[in-house]
């Protein structure tokens, strides 16, 4: 019986040494992305609660659990309870395969590519059963053009990592960390798909300029007005463990993991990165407008996705007839 | 990173299994699907979900068969396959968007503006 005591407590800290440190991070992004923010717009920020306003995500946190929680008129509770969990969990549940540190991720799946892809897709659910349950039209309406973006670009997104797995001959995010680091990084080598990648994490995670589903003026808050407290909470803390680790997953792909040209690979220069893309996606939100919801079906289908498809063509067929790489090793 | 135990349990019960209970899983998928468009005739929404979770269910084979020989022209194959359900679902639902906006209804027994 004290052995199973010690198994089980063994268990709960393997998680939460895992996802403690991911959801402090996680505060701590939305305090830079105001900060920074705040600095671009020559204002100060929040800079009262703590030291420079170090504790502003936490006091956010506490109003938002002692908040009342308030369901609209005629939903339907259950789903309207479900959606923000399930979009909770499915962006925690790409976490487990990404090796963090170089060497040994936490769950070596050798299918790693396909597993994110598949995991990134199923965010899609909860978003549009949000937008269903809460019984709103512009809930709805804002559900209805997230679901629309989102599977428009995963598209895109998908045709945009195939280059990275011709070149890196592995589903496998380890293996494509050890090829870079023995080689060149595929930004270099790739940088067409990583910048169709990019604009991809931006569209996906519905973050300026497509953040069409929150425009204010004509929709109020997109598929989450309905949603108070800790329903809320759990909302915006998956749009941004999204951003996380859609830049996480941008690192490993093309910037080639913990490694930087000579130096040896650390997790420290891991962590450098991580955090430099995903400033730039807050720079990215300060600086351009949005865009119109055409436009944004433009660059999608007719742009990106015609682009990327030829791209992996090509790639695809560059190893074959000039390399004479016919079989990918897994 | 070693310490996590319960992931390593996780792999020795996925490797314990064999493929066989995997090939069981998606095949029921497919039947069930299939069952699905033939007795759902009616709503044409649940259609293309069954149809779409067919096409899921035959990614998911390719991946199974690929690990069974131990080659990845199923990965690269099933891969290629979700591509190509993600946009074939946004077509299908925008073909049935403009449907419903012309003729205010998308009840399967009265569709017959498709008809050649």
């Amino acid at each position: 019986m004290n052995s199973f005591l010690i198994f089980i407590l063994l268990q709960l800290y393997s998680f939460l040494i895992l996802f403690v440190p991911l959801l402090v991070v996680m505060a701590f992004i939305t305090l830079l992305e105001r900060k920074v923010m705040g600095i671009m717009q020559r204002r100060r920020g929040p800079n009262v609660i703590g030291f420079f306003g170090l504790l502003q995500p936490f006091a956010d946190g506490v109003k938002l659990l002692l908040k009342e929680p308030v369901f609209p008129y005629q939903a339907d509770i259950l789903l309207f309870i479900f959606a923000p969990l399930l979009t909770f969990f499915v962006s925690l549940l790409s976490w487990v395969i990404i090796p963090l540190t170089t060497t040994e991720p936490v769950l070596d799946l050798n299918i790693g590519v396909i597993f994110i892809l598949g995991s990134s897709s199923l965010g899609v659910y909860g978003i549009l059963l949000a937008g269903w349950a809460s019984n709103s039209k512009y809930a709805f309406f804002g559900s209805i053009r997230s679901a629309a973006q989102m599977i428009s670009y995963e598209v895109a997104m998908s045709l945009a990592i195939f280059p990275v797995i011709c070149l890196a001959q592995s589903f496998s995010l380890k293996d494509i960390i050890l090829v870079q680091e023995n080689s060149v990084w595929f930004l270099f080598s790739l940088f067409p798909s990583a910048i169709c990648f990019y604009i991809s994490i931006l569209a996906e995670t519905n973050r300026s300029p497509f953040d069409l589903p929150e425009a204010e003026g004509e929709l109020v808050a997109g598929y989450n007005v309905e949603y108070s407290a800790f329903f809320f909470a759990f909302f915006y803390l998956a749009e941004y463990l999204n951003i996380l680790l859609l830049s996480t997953v941008f690192v490993i792909l093309f910037l080639g993991g913990g490694s930087f040209f000579i130096l040896k690979s650390s997790v420290l220069i891991f962590a450098l990165k991580i955090f430099f893309i995903v400033y730039t996606v807050i720079w990215v939100r300060a600086t351009l407008p949005r865009y119109r919801y055409d436009q944004l079906m433009l660059v999608g289908w007719k742009i990106l996705l015609p682009f990327t498809t030829g791209y992996a063509l090509f790639v695809a067929g560059l190893l074959f007839g000039i390399f004479k790489i016919t079989e990918v090793i897994f | 990173m070693k310490s996590i135990l319960i992931f390593n349990t996780f792999q020795q019960i996925s490797t314990n299994i064999t493929s066989f209970e995997f090939f069981l899983i998606s095949n029921f998928v497919i039947f069930g699907s299939f069952f699905g468009v033939v007795w759902m005739q009616k709503n044409l929404v649940v259609i293309f979900m069954c149809i779409e979770l067919i096409i899921v269910a035959l990614a998911f084979n390719f991946i199974l068969i690929s690990f069974f020989y131990a080659g990845a022209f199923g990965l690269i194959f099933g891969y290629i396959l979700l591509i190509t359900a993600g946009a074939e679902s946004a077509l299908a639902l925008s073909i049935l968007t403009s449907y419903f906006f012309i003729e205010q209804h998308i009840n399967v027994e009265f569709v017959s503006r498709l008809k050649g």
